[in-house]
């Protein structure tokens, strides 16, 4: 992963993170009585949603430079 | 291209055309036709078209009103605001266009400051320009809350993402081999820069200018909240002939025709330039 | 002409000799007083707003207060008339920015068909973007005077029904987007048409040689080719719409009652007139988080133009 790909991760991470206590906030809380565990499950909820999202973007972006990387080993291969 | 035409066709498209412009100009014509009119010619129904025309209303707007201190502030602050836009924004563009600094994530950065909202800054602008008008810098250039310092601040913030914007697109249509043979003839990046790339793009830069100058000119939101008395412009202006009785629509016309002729015809003289600018280069031709 | 031989490439691999800077360093020199500016100016009031949202912050009482966790925030997203707010922004922009585009696309092609006084034509047209809508928005109030208004006036004399355009609480909005529709239609029609102008001839000649139908040819060649003009209009215009103050401010003030109160004007009045600096920025923060999620998905394809371009080479 480059850090270009890292950064534009990063940032959607914290996106969807961000995201995720505003959905929390509007509308799930109100089903909760208990205002500690809500804002504890937000959290939980908001950072495997964000880290799931990073490492799927990781996972993808290793991939497609595998993918090159083997493309440009054919090609050196069939040059010879 | 050759077209087969007839003639319903055509009278019934120029008809069309004309209707538009009829909506699109007739609110200006009516400004200007109304800060000519008397008093008693423009509180009447219906509305008058034939009247003695009267220099009342400019009277009232430029002597009792003082307007054209409006005006010169406005002048002094989207000048200097244009100015400084251009020159920045130009450097940034020019390294976003040619070495692609950041690989698009700063660009998304400088443009993403476009979708915020001028009002959830403006609060903390209020507080910062309020504290810094009272330390020693701060006075020295006018930073502080109705100052000219603190608009130009504002609007220098607030232009420079679309004035990069345009930019870009425009450094990117000039071609690379010019600046490659003019390095190879031994000028440095600076040099190539100021002899090279910028003559090249002084149409670009002028068109950027312009909308730049547009923008600052009509801004109304900053000026209206970080002005009191001495910095304001013409958009507050315009507002202070709202009166307890209502508004005075002859001298608000009056007003309001001063402050807008400088940019109509600035317009009109740089209109084949600003339209293709405003493509951003999404139209190459 | 003494450098050695170079290697294709970047405008600027240094000839030997001269100046020891990097391209990269010289790339990040000629951005910095932009980000330096941008940063100060942006992002530094921007945490001071984010710092307000947890904390009391009650400006009629005097200083900013306590940390209070994320109570602004829920007050805020209970708050009906902080949703009312947003659901007028929503009406207005989608409305303004969708008639703005359909006029703007149409009154192009009637312009591009047109061979007689182009030019005037144009200069006319551009004339309502380069005013203020502070000040002549100011002046449509006169227009849509129920007594007085050239508007009641005209319709009157066709017979039509005579409404009270800024008074009337189910009108008013649509009387704010009336007039950003004169200001900003002629924008997208010149686009619009600027890009219809720099179409390539080719294809349509080659289409008409195949007797395609006219409908066939606007469906499958000119709107596609249309496509990155119109799209970055697009952007554009809904950046504005939803950022509208000025005519608002001007034309009704948020009124009758509550009716024109856009998000923006919603949330200078809960700062700046009630003092809530606190709820102000908390709306604030949520604004511009919204905002941003769609810059993602609206910038990110016109900036792929740019640094595919600037790759290029």
């Amino acid at each position: 992963m480059s850090f270009s790909q890292g950064w534009d991760a990063g940032f959607k991470t914290m996106l969807i993170y961000v995201g995720t206590v505003f959905f929390w906030l509007i509308f799930l809380e109100r089903y909760f009585s208990n205002l500690g565990l809500s804002v504890l499950l937000m959290n939980v909820t908001g950072i495997v949603l964000g880290l799931g999202f990073f490492f799927w973007r990781r996972k993808v972006c290793r991939a497609e430079r595998a993918a090159a990387e083997a493309e440009v080993a054919l090609l050196i291969a069939e040059d010879r | 291209m050759q077209r087969k035409t007839s003639i319903p066709l055509e009278v019934l498209r120029y008809g069309a055309i004309f209707l538009v412009l009829g909506f699109f100009v007739f609110p200006i014509f009516w400004m200007v036709l109304t800060s000519f009119k008397p008093e008693s010619a423009i509180m009447v129904s219906p509305p008058r078209f034939l009247f003695t025309p009267t220099l009342d209303n400019y009277y009232h707007a430029i002597v009792d009103k003082n307007f054209f201190f409006y005006i010169k502030n406005t002048l002094i602050i989207s000048v200097i605001s244009t100015a400084i836009v251009v020159f920045i924004g130009s450097l940034a563009a020019y390294s976003f266009a040619r070495y692609n600094v950041g690989d698009g994530h700063i660009l998304f950065f400088i443009l993403s400051t476009k979708m915020m909202p001028a009002i959830a800054v403006i609060l903390p602008y209020f507080l910062i320009f309020r504290d810094v008008g009272k330390t020693a810098v701060g006075k020295a250039l006018h930073l502080g809350l109705d100052q000219h310092g603190a608009l130009i601040v504002s609007y220098v913030m607030f232009n420079l993402p679309f004035a990069i914007w345009l930019l870009v697109s425009f450094f990117q249509d000039i071609p690379r081999s010019l600046e490659h043979s003019a390095r190879l003839d031994g000028l440095s990046r600076l040099q190539v820069l100021r002899k090279v790339t910028f003559p090249l793009a002084a149409p670009g830069i002028a068109v950027t200018a312009v909308f730049t100058l547009i923008f600052c000119w009509n801004e109304f939101l900053f000026a209206y909240i970080l002005t009191r008395k001495l910095a304001s412009t013409v958009t507050v202006g315009v507002e202070s002939f709202f009166t307890l009785q209502g508004i005075l629509w002859g001298p608000v016309a009056a007003a309001a025709t001063i402050s807008v002729a400088p940019m109509l015809v600035f317009v009109l003289v740089m209109q084949r330039y600003m339209v293709r600018g405003l493509t951003f280069g999404a139209v190459r031709g | 002409m003494s450098a050695a031989p170079e290697s294709a490439g970047l405008a600027g691999s240094p000839p030997p000799g001269k100046s020891g800077m990097s391209d990269r360093w010289f790339s990040i020199l000629l951005i910095a007083p932009a980000m330096l500016i941008t940063l100060i100016f942006a992002i530094l009031p921007l945490i001071q707003a984010l710092d307000v949202t947890f904390r009391m912050g009650d400006l009629s009482r005097g200083k900013i207060g306590d940390y209070v966790g994320l109570t602004n925030y829920r007050i805020v997203f209970a708050d009906n008339q902080f949703w009312q707010a947003g659901w007028v922004t929503l009406k207005f922009t989608v409305v303004a920015v969708g008639l703005e585009m359909i006029l703007g696309v149409a009154i192009a092609f009637l312009l591009h068909g047109a061979t007689f006084a182009k030019g005037i034509t144009r200069s006319l047209l551009i004339l309502p973007l380069a005013t203020s809508a502070a000040v002549t928005g100011l002046f449509w109030r006169y227009l849509y005077d129920t007594q007085f208004g050239v508007l009641n006036w005209v319709l009157g004399l066709l017979g039509l029904p005579e409404p009270n355009w800024l008074g009337d609480y189910t009108i008013a909005l649509w009387s704010v987007v009336l007039f950003d529709i004169w200001q900003w239609t002629p924008f997208v029609a010149l686009i619009a048409l600027a890009g219809l102008q720099a179409l390539p001839k080719e294809p349509f000649e080659a289409a008409e040689l195949d007797g395609a139908s006219k409908w066939r040819v606007l469906t499958t060649l000119t709107f596609p080719l249309l496509k990155p003009v119109l799209f970055l209009v697009l952007v554009l215009r809904t950046i504005d719409c939803v950022r509208l103050y000025d005519a608002v401010a001007v034309l009704t003030r948020g009124g009758p009652g509550t009716a024109t109160e856009t998000m923006t004007f919603y949330l200078y009045r809960t700062g700046l007139k009630l003092f809530r600096m606190d709820y102000a920025s908390t709306m604030a923060v949520f604004f511009l988080y919204v905002m941003l999620v769609a810059a993602v998905f609206a910038l990110t394809p016109l900036l792929k133009q740019f640094t595919d371009r600037a790759k290029e080479a």
